[in-house]
């Protein structure tokens, strides 16, 4: 491999290889580092917030030190060059602990660490730095072994400080998963803490471990199990990663694609370790050319829709907030209509009174021309009344006031009054008013007797009203089989188009021939029967087989059988 | 003191020290090499009372040949000590910062024998 050309000690190089495979050496420290460097970059390019940082300062001591533990096994290079990197590992230990229990603080509590924290940190991390500069923890190199010899006593203190902060952060964890409140919240910090918690034990353990080994003479390639410690960072970016998917932990978006194509691309260049052949070189080098070109075009079109989502929950933000407000301007409505219907309401009913006390003679025997004028005005204020009546209808449907009386009555009876009511004004109008009843089981229902009156009055009342001549027919009959009790209303009148019939029970609508007829409405009747009816469990459904074929209307209310 | 002030300090500190224990170490080691080397060399046991492994012993033998103790600051050390190919080595002339220690009863450490002289 390439870095033989760089053997300064031959010794030392054929020692090395005679321990540990070069690549695994070389493929167990760079792809991971490399991969937790480019990670926390990404993370602070796109947070820059304090954890971000933290996590940032976290990865990159810890891909120091994966390069300096490199340079102390690359003792070939000189021993001096062993001894710098060698000398300086403790202490890079120590600041990367410290820095991965600062992060882990910052991000779950999203405050900065306290200053008796960070001074308590900072005074364990001092005599570290002084044992390195003073050569304690490692006072000899040994050319035999290429290695430094290190000393236990100062090494040992090293370990008490990493234990402190795997300490600290455990009891941090403990602390915060049972302060924090929302669940969300929780199982963030508790993946975050497990992640921390991870990569600090995996490293110390086999850290501490290897010193342990080393110092009892028990095996001679002992520091070949220090790989395995740095096995804790992948599980800890795993966490973290799935924290940052998950719960958009630093606000990321996307972060999936990228991460998926820069694992990918680190995975394909670490091959480049594991060989020398030139046409398995140039093979590694294409795949990870059209890994790079292929991930470059993920991330592109992976952003775009991130984009268009973002642009969509904008969106629909905004129509939420625009529905909410005509939901309060609609109940504003409601609540004036009904206002003014209740106003309009008392003088109508005094008009109507006095017009038709009038036009009995109640207030003496009035000329024939004066009577019909009387006549008229109690007729229209009759009219008007009941258009008030639907407004105030419609506004308590709306506002949700409407109020039912529950009772178990005979639909057939209350539905033959009715028709026996209309039927003389029906045959003012020229019509022929029919009523049948078909019932096997009483007819009885369970609802308001009142608002289900007042529904056969609209409908039928809606029926004379369109059908100019010919007949209402209007039935009543019960399925027991089905358990259901219907009331169908038949005419002969203009009939509706299938447009007409999906629309025919929304607010003021009226068919597009009501004009041939000649009628006047609101276009609230049927609306008013249909909320009331669905209200009471019912249901209505209109039918025609088209314009000038006459209507349908059946109302179906649940059967009550004995 | 303001609480960004106060991390900011905190982190430029931080970064001082750094930068210093790793300068320093970088002057000790990589340019001064102001540390001590321990190594075996090779030893003529007609000459000098050599270390030799014991062939009981379960240590790890770096050496099979007889052998002498050198302790020697790096900077003074010849490259054929880092290779294991002196001949004959001796501290003459850097006698302040080398010392060759044959063996002797007082030095004599676990799965090692001293080499009888040879007149």
């Amino acid at each position: 491999m390439a870095l033989s050309n760089y053997v300064v000690v031959q010794y030392c190089y054929q020692f090395l290889i005679e321990q540990i495979s070069m690549g695994l050496l070389i493929y167990s420290h760079l792809p991971v580092a490399l991969t937790a460097l480019l990670f926390s970059l990404f993370v602070l390019i796109k947070a820059r917030t304090l954890p971000a940082l933290l996590l940032f300062n976290t990865c990159l001591v810890f891909t120091l030190w994966c390069v300096f533990d490199l340079g102390a096994w690359f003792a070939f290079l000189g021993s001096y060059s062993s001894m710098f990197t060698w000398s300086l590992l403790d202490f890079l230990a120590v600041l990367m602990f410290f820095f991965g229990y600062y992060f882990l603080y910052t991000f779950s509590t999203g405050k900065d660490l306290p200053l008796w924290q960070k001074i308590s940190g900072l005074a364990l991390i001092l005599p570290v730095a002084y044992i390195s500069i003073s050569s304690l923890n490692i006072p000899v190199y040994d050319l035999n072994s290429c290695a430094a010899v290190e000393d236990g006593s100062y090494t040992i203190y090293t370990y008490y400080v990493e234990a402190i902060f795997i300490l600290a952060a455990f009891i941090f964890t403990i602390f915060q998963y049972r302060r924090k409140k929302d669940t969300t919240e929780r199982l963030r910090t508790l993946l975050a803490s497990i992640g921390v918690l991870i990569f600090f034990l995996f490293f110390f353990s086999a850290s501490f471990l290897v010193s342990m080994l080393a110092a009892s003479d028990v095996s001679t390639y002992v520091y070949n199990y220090l790989i395995y410690g740095l096995f804790g960072m992948p599980i800890f970016l795993v966490f973290l990663g799935y924290v940052v998917v998950r719960y958009q932990a630093f606000n990321l978006r996307m972060f999936g694609a990228q991460a998926l194509v820069i694992g990918l691309i680190a995975l394909i260049g670490a091959q480049f370790f594991f060989t020398a052949s030139l046409p398995v070189v140039t093979l590694i080098a294409v795949t990870l050319f059209l890994a790079c070109i292929g991930g470059y075009f993920l991330v592109k079109s992976v952003k775009k829709e991130v984009k268009q989502r973002l642009q969509i929950e904008e969106l629909a933000a905004t129509l939420d907030a625009a529905n909410e407000k005509l939901k309060i301007l609609d109940k504003m409505k409601s609540e004036f209509v009904s206002i003014a219907s209740h106003q309009l309401r008392s003088p109508l009913t005094s008009i109507r009174g006095y017009a038709s006390m009038l036009a009995e003679g109640s207030y003496g025997k009035l000329p024939l021309k004066v009577q019909e004028v009387a006549e008229r005005i109690a007729d229209s204020a009759k009219y008007m009344a009941l258009s008030v009546e639907d407004y105030l209808n419609v506004s308590r449907i709306e506002a949700g006031n409407m109020k039912y009386e529950y009772s178990d009555f005979s639909l057939k009876e209350i539905t033959e009054k009715v028709v026996d009511e209309l039927r003389s004004v029906a045959m003012k109008k020229g019509l022929v008013m029919v009523f049948r009843s078909d019932c096997d089981a009483g007819c009885l229902v369970h609802a308001d007797i009142g608002k289900t009156r007042q529904v056969l009055m609209n409908l039928i009342d809606n029926s004379m009203k369109y059908t100019p001549r010919g007949t209402i027919t209007v039935v009543a009959h019960d399925d027991v089989k089905k358990k259901k009790m219907y009331v169908t209303i038949q005419d002969t009148g203009v009939g509706m188009s299938k447009e007409t019939q999906s629309e025919v029970f929304e607010k003021f609508v009226r068919a597009k021939n009501a004009n041939n007829v000649n009628v006047t409405g609101t276009g609230l009747g049927l609306f008013v029967a249909k909320k009331m009816v669905e209200d009471m469990k019912g249901k209505v459904t209109a039918e025609s087989e088209g314009e000038g074929k006459g209507s349908t209307f059946t109302i179906e209310f649940p059967l009550i059988t004995t | 003191m303001s609480k960004k002030t106060e991390l900011i300090t905190f982190l430029i500190s931080i970064f001082v020290l750094v930068v210093m224990v790793f300068a320093y170490n970088f002057l000790h080691y990589y340019t001064a090499k102001e540390y001590p080397l321990y190594s075996y060399t090779s030893c003529d046991p007609s000459r000098d009372s050599c270390f030799e492994v014991d062939p009981e012993s379960e240590n790890f033998a770096f050496y099979t040949e007889p052998y002498a103790k050198v302790d020697i600051i790096a900077r003074y050390a010849p490259t054929c000590l880092n290779e294991h190919t002196c001949t004959n080595f001796t501290c003459i002339g850097i006698e302040d910062h080398c010392t060759v220690t044959y063996c002797s009863d007082e030095v004599l450490e676990d799965g090692e024998l001293c080499s009888t002289l040879i007149h």
